[in-house]
């Protein structure tokens, strides 16, 4: 009798879902990879992934397309990839996972976007019944906060330079900006940006109108550019506020939201260790971070000629000094 | 102890070999049963004394063990459950404790903005809380931040009815149900109001996603977890943040039911294994989390729980293994020394019980075993005694038996060799009579068989050759002067005890006697149906009588030897009537396989003849004119059959066998040797020296016959003279039916040959006059009507002229204007009227010239030309032609013209003839068709030329209304038309057959579906039109 039930458990334990599976050996995985910026921006996702034992050059191909630079190519880049076959497909914001989605209902995506329930791209957090899963980083609600924290952090600001990816925001965002701005007594200048070689010139025409600090807004692209912005914002001597705590670090004047190496180490890369070894999309609810860092860089402050209030300060998660 | 079993001391002894023999046999199966049976009831004895007690004392201590791992396993279970409880206790309580410092100051103290940064800074310390709201005392909300959204101050929102802000004035403090956030992530409100009645009260949206923290970090065995159900049985925590993000609901799980239906103290029942989410087996604790009305899991999967607890059965059933083996082994060993002198017990005895009496059982344990040994041996002893005394008796019977027994055996073994060789009289008679001498104690025996009046030798055993040549030349007549002849006569059994005392003989029977020097003899007579076929008599060479179970005994072989011979008869009477008839059918197969030829027929003849006779060669004669012809032989060497082949024909005068043969006459030659003419030569040649003659007589005349030949020398048996005959018979039957058979044949072929010359004959004449007839006609027909023809043709042509003139000469005259309209208006009139009658006076004249060329064949000359290139110049001048008559007329041409087609002799100028003819018929078809109104229609002629080697084929294939059947039997008769009267002259079809079959020797065949398409398949010749317009000129 106990060793039926002891074998009856050998089985479930054998039919548990995913975790304790591993890689069939001799076979090659292939990763189809669309983000934004060069590849070692993604190292959170590379290093877990070895640690769970998917290597590249041994088990694993990434086939890898940045997409910053040409993003008018984007149905292409998504052909290509597809056409690779591979296992499962990453891709960084809406426009890139439209895409995808425009190519294959079958490969497994996972997708790192501001609001994926919110866009329509899955039906339902807790259940996604398409191809696709991922993380919702509410990019869109923090270009509020983060704008709400520059302001705090200047105080005596007049004009906000606005930098903005046109693909990756749209209008009724900009105006909850706008409204909340005038509610501060700030006078916002939204430089639109559409490709990415316009970025220098937008910093520019935000100097040139008057801004005298930029909020940087959520963008894939923005985060592939970030070391442009920062030396740009530096010449010019704007502070900016950047997405991701990471940013700040790298020598951005400051920065709120979740934090990059984080959301790709905890949320993003156990999808796809989940897909790579057969689990289905539909196994894993879309995720949302809950923890979200205010860093603010002092010897950026410091060399813009920058003094912050105290207060502020005292509400930094990190402060570099 | 010593145990043995002592071989015998006297092995001379008979009982002691029978046991010997019968001892490997007998004891061995039945002594490995024995064995088996008592030694393994001892083991299994022992084995399950030792093995129930180890057994009993493993059951008792695996129970007492289990239930103590159990109840431990419980203890543990639940004291963790608390403890987790406790943690989640504590992570809201410290929530609770850090919002309390927000609610301090009453709302009229402090500004706003110290307010939003206390409460940014609570965020800041506490990552659970997402949003933070604060309200007055009136409800109204003052404040609110975020971790996402931008911060709000003063909404105004009025929150007084809100459950959020009533419960928390009402209690201090109000815990919130859960909820989840965009249907995801697990939320709690939690509100608490100040001390002070104008405080307000802080709510505190609380991201319950973070108790994963603590949930994640409490251990639970090896394997096992922790978790967090709500109230309703939805899932707030667990380490598997999937499952929560997913708004797992719990409630269906067995052990969520209990623990939620009986609160805390769930007893041990519900540790039992159930089923987790995932489908685990585990065992469940559960502890309530006092405030909130959550209860804490905690799980461990069964396999782990109970790990021990198997380590330790394994270890047990070792034990027990190892102690059952130490049991079998002890049992062995007991069993051997307890078995042991039973085996050599049960040995002894069983030798002595398969006779051997000599046996000696030794065993010296000194117990009861030893004195059963011992009793043993003596009962062998008074065993052996008895036993000799009855063996003598045996031998004796023994010896009586063997003798009835040879008896037997002897009859027995005649029969069999009667039945083996049946058709073999000879050596059935031998047997007999060996058998019967044998066992009668006689020394010899004579079988003789009736032959007309006289009893002859058929077989004898034991007497001399000189006795057996006597016997064979004198038979002994039917009288009563012998032993033989008395039992053949009366009919019954004679014995003469002494031959030589019996004065009644005769001379022949003393000689007999004197040859065969017996002394005792005795007559049985063999009878059939009441009459004696012959006796069988058997003779001593001393005076010694038959007994009576000898006499009796010789009566069954008497017996035996009747049905023998006659056996034999019936067998040899069979037999020569099959190969009668074998032979027969044989030459009926040959005749039948080929009825047109004699000569397979008179070789199957000879070859049969051959084998029927069982003779050496055999040949085949007819007589003819007087001569006698070899129609067949059996072949022997080459050089003998070239003299036979050689010899024939020879006149039948030269040889007295074959005017014997002719005469109708059976003969033979005992020997060649004694003629003196060339069938001697033959003889020695071919290597033969007897032969025999039949005559093969055809209703009593003789044709020929069959001789056939042997290599020794001697008459011919009479059954073989007959058989011969008889076939001989068969054979002239056999010969005349192929004969017939022949002469019906080829009087069938000359008749079917002369019904088909004399039909084609009929066919030709008709053909040949119907078209006679009507070129006859037509040309009569035309030279009457050309004449007249021209008269009315120049006449109005001439008319005409005048009318020209009439009118110049009255253009001179001053005449009033309506007389002059008036005439103006008859002359135009008059000059269309005789328009019209040149008009159809050429047509006329055309049909009338076509009629001519009708009758005159063969115009223009014949020279190669391209059939390709006349085929489409005439279909240009056709579709012009056409064109030109009506210029609406269109329809679609399609040409596929084979390049291999090239030249052919023809007269160009006919065939272009026949091509214009063929095409504008097509036309007309497809153009009538259209006018019926068919809309869709396309109106297409097809052209297709074809190269078939000597012959090109054309084909005019018109989609137009093709042709009725009544129509396309008289189309190609002259003047016969199916246009309108005045369209057609009805010898288009007619001459353009003329012109293909007789000028060129084509056919013209046609083709046609009706309302579909017609088809005109012409085939040309290449380079036979010359000769045969040659022929006709």
């Amino acid at each position: 009798m106990r060793r039926r039930k002891f074998i009856g458990l050998l089985g479930s334990a054998a039919a548990w879902p995913f975790g304790a599976r591993a890689q069939e050996p001799g076979r090659i995985y292939r990763l189809g990879f669309l983000g934004s910026g060069p590849r070692n921006n993604y190292f959170p996702v590379f290093e877990p992934l070895r640690r769970a034992g998917f290597i590249e050059g041994q088990n694993l191909i990434v086939d890898w397309r940045a997409f910053a630079q040409q993003v008018d190519k984007m149905p292409e880049l998504a052909r290509e990839l597809v056409e690779g076959k591979p296992d499962v497909l990453y891709a960084s914001g809406d426009l890139a996972i439209s895409a995808l989605l425009q190519v294959t209902s079958t490969i497994p995506i996972v997708g790192v976007t501001e609001d994926m329930a919110g866009s329509g791209l899955v039906r339902s957090l807790a259940r996604p019944d398409t191809n696709l899963t991922g993380v919702s980083i509410f990019s869109t609600e923090l270009d509020g906060k983060r704008q709400e924290l520059l302001i705090d952090a200047l105080p005596g600001l007049k004009r906000l330079g606005v930098l903005a990816d046109t693909r990756a925001t749209g209008a009724p965002p900009l105006q909850a900006l706008h409204e909340a701005a005038r509610a501060r007594n700030v006078e916002l200048l939204v430089q639109p940006v559409t490709r990415s070689e316009e970025i220098g010139n937008a910093i520019e025409a935000a100097k040139e109108s008057g801004a005298t600090a930029l909020n940087v807004l959520a963008s894939p692209v923005f985060y592939a550019f970030r070391g442009v912005i920062m030396q740009r914002a530096a010449e010019l001597r704007l502070p900016a506020i950047y997405q991701f705590p990471e940013e700040a670090k790298e020598g951005g004047f400051a920065a709120y939201g979740p934090s990059f190496v984080a959301l790709y180490v905890d949320m993003v890369t156990p999808k796809l260790v989940g897909l790579l070894r057969g689990a289905k999309p539909s196994d894993f609810p879309v995720e949302q971070p809950s923890k979200f860092k205010l860093v603010v860089n002092l010897k950026t402050a410091k060399a813009l000629g920058v003094a912050i209030p105290e207060s502020f300060l005292l509400r930094a998660d990190e402060v570099i000094e | 102890m010593s145990i043995s079993v002592h071989p015998p001391s006297d092995p001379g002894g008979v009982a002691a070999r029978a046991a010997a023999r019968t001892e490997p046999s007998a004891s061995k199966p039945f002594g490995a049963r024995t064995r088996t049976r008592l030694f393994t009831k001892y083991v299994a004895l022992f084995v399950a004394v030792v093995a129930i007690a180890l057994l009993s004392n493993g059951i008792f201590e695996v129970f007492f063990y289990y239930r103590e791992h159990k109840a431990a396993l419980i203890r543990i279970q639940h004291e963790q459950a608390e403890a987790a409880a406790a943690k989640i206790g504590q992570f809201i309580k410290e929530i609770e404790n850090q919002l309390g410092w927000t609610t301090q100051l009453p709302w009229s103290a402090g500004s706003i903005e110290q307010r939003r940064f206390d409460a940014l800074r609570l965020l800041r310390q506490v990552p659970a809380i997402t949003e933070l709201a604060q309200v007055d005392s009136t409800g109204k909300e003052r404040l609110r931040v975020s971790r996402l959204a931008m911060d709000v101050v003063d909404s105004g929102l009025d929150l007084s009815q809100d459950s959020k802000f009533s419960e928390a004035q009402a209690h201090k403090v109000y815990y919130g149900p859960v909820y989840f956030r965009r249907d995801s992530e697990p939320y709690m409100t939690l509100s608490l109001a100040g001390t002070r009645k104008d405080a307000g009260v802080s709510i505190a949206e609380v991201n319950l996603k973070l108790i994963w923290d603590v949930v994640s970090q409490i251990k639970v065995g090896e394997h096992g977890h922790a978790y967090v159900v709500g109230p309703a049985g939805r899932l707030i925590a667990h380490p598997d943040i999937s499952l929560v993000l997913r708004n797992t609901d719990m409630s269906k799980l067995p052990q969520v039911q209990a623990a939620q239906a009986g609160g805390s103290d769930a007893d041990s029942e519900s540790l039992q294994g159930a089923k987790n989410i995932q489908g685990q087996e585990v065992l469940t604790a559960s502890a309530p989390i006092a405030p909130l009305g959550w209860t804490m899991f905690v799980e461990l999967p069964v396999e782990e729980a109970y790990g021990s607890l198997y380590a330790a059965l394994q270890r047990l059933a070792l034990v027990l293994a190892a102690a059952s083996l130490f049991a079998v082994l002890a049992g062995i060993f007991l069993a051997r020394r307890m078995v042991g002198p039973i085996q050599a017990l049960r040995a002894g005895a069983e030798r002595i019980g398969g006779g051997d009496f000599g046996q000696r059982i030794s065993i010296t344990t000194g117990d009861e075993l030893e004195g059963l040994a011992d009793q043993f041996n003596e009962m062998g002893a008074r065993l052996q005694e008895s036993y000799a005394d009855l063996e003598h008796k045996v031998e004796q019977r023994t010896s009586e038996l063997k003798q009835s027994l040879e008896q037997q055996t002897a009859t027995a073994e005649v029969l069999k060799v009667i039945s083996r060789s049946a058709f073999d009289l000879q050596s059935v008679l031998k047997t007999l009579l060996a058998s019967a001498a044998k066992l009668c104690e006689a020394e010899k025996g004579i079988i003789f068989l009736r032959k007309k009046n006289s009893y002859r030798l058929a077989s004898n055993y034991g007497f001399s050759p000189e006795f057996e040549a006597f016997a064979k030349a004198n038979p002994f007549p039917m009288d009563n002067a012998s032993t033989t002849t008395r039992a053949a006569q009366s009919g019954g059994i004679v014995q003469v005890v002494d031959v030589l005392a019996d004065q009644t003989r005769s001379a022949l029977a003393r000689e007999y006697q004197r040859l065969g020097g017996f002394r005792t003899n005795l007559g049985i007579p063999l009878r059939r149906g009441g009459e004696t076929i012959g006796v069988f008599t058997l003779t001593r060479q001393e005076v010694r009588a038959f007994t009576p179970r000898q006499i009796e005994l010789l009566q069954t072989f008497a017996d035996q030897a009747v049905i023998a011979i006659e056996n034999a008869r019936l067998f040899n009477e069979t037999k020569e009537a099959l190969e009668r008839q074998t032979a027969t059918s044989d030459i009926l197969n040959v005749i039948a396989g080929s009825p047109t030829d004699t000569r397979p027929v008179f070789e199957a003849i000879a070859s049969r003849a051959k084998s029927l006779v069982a003779g050496f060669s055999s040949t085949v004669f007819r007589f003819i004119d007087g001569q006698t012809h070899l129609e067949a032989f059996t072949p022997t060497a080459p050089e003998a059959d070239k003299i036979l082949t050689s010899t024939f024909p020879r006149p039948v005068a030269d040889f007295a066998p074959f005017r014997m043969a002719q005469s109708g006459e059976v003969t033979q030659v005992p020997d060649v040797e004694v003629l003196t003419d060339e069938i001697k030569d033959i003889g020695r040649a071919r290597g033969f020296r007897s032969m025999l003659f039949a005559p093969l007589m055809n209703k009593g005349v003789s044709i020929g016959f069959i001789a056939v030949t042997r290599v020794e020398a001697g008459s011919f048996a009479e059954h073989h003279v007959q058989l011969l005959r008889t076939f001989a018979d068969q054979a002239v039957i056999a010969i005349g039916n192929t004969e017939l058979f022949n002469e019906v044949q080829q009087r069938t072929r000359e008749l079917s040959k002369s019904l088909d010359d004399l039909r084609t004959a009929q066919d030709r004449l008709v053909q040949t006059e119907k078209l006679a007839s009507l070129g006859q006609l037509t040309a009569g027909i035309a030279h009457e009507i050309k004449n007249p023809l021209n008269f009315v043709n120049n006449f109005s042509a001439l008319s005409v002229e005048l009318l020209d003139e009439l009118k110049e000469v009255l253009e001179s005259k001053d005449l009033d204007g309506k007389v002059r309209e008036e005439i103006d208006e008859i002359a135009q009139m008059l000059k269309g009227n005789l328009q019209k009658v040149v008009q159809h006076g050429k047509r006329a004249d055309s049909i009338v010239k076509n009629m001519l060329l009708h009758s005159r064949e063969g115009s223009g000359e014949i020279r190669p030309a391209d059939i390709n290139a006349i085929v489409e110049e005439s279909l240009n001048l056709a579709y012009h032609g056409a064109r030109a008559e009506n210029s609406s007329f269109n329809i679609t041409l399609k040409r596929d013209f084979d390049p291999a087609a090239g030249m052919i002799e023809l007269y160009p100028q006919e065939i272009t003839r026949v091509f214009l003819n063929l095409i504008s018929n097509g036309f007309y078809a497809a153009s009538k068709r259209k006018e019926t109104g068919d809309e869709g229609f396309e109106p297409s002629l097809t052209v297709i030329t074809k190269s078939l080697g000597s012959e090109v084929e054309i084909r005019i294939r018109d989609n137009g209304t093709g042709i009725p059947a009544e129509v396309r039997e008289k189309m190609f008769n002259p003047f016969f038309t199916t246009k309108p009267a005045g369209e057609g002259t009805g010898l288009g079809l007619s001459m353009s057959h003329d012109i293909v079959v007789k000028q060129h020797g084509g056919k013209i065949d046609v083709n046609t579906e009706l309302g579909a398409f017609t088809e005109f398949i012409i085939s040309l010749p290449r380079s036979t039109a010359r000769t045969q317009a040659g022929e006709r000129r």
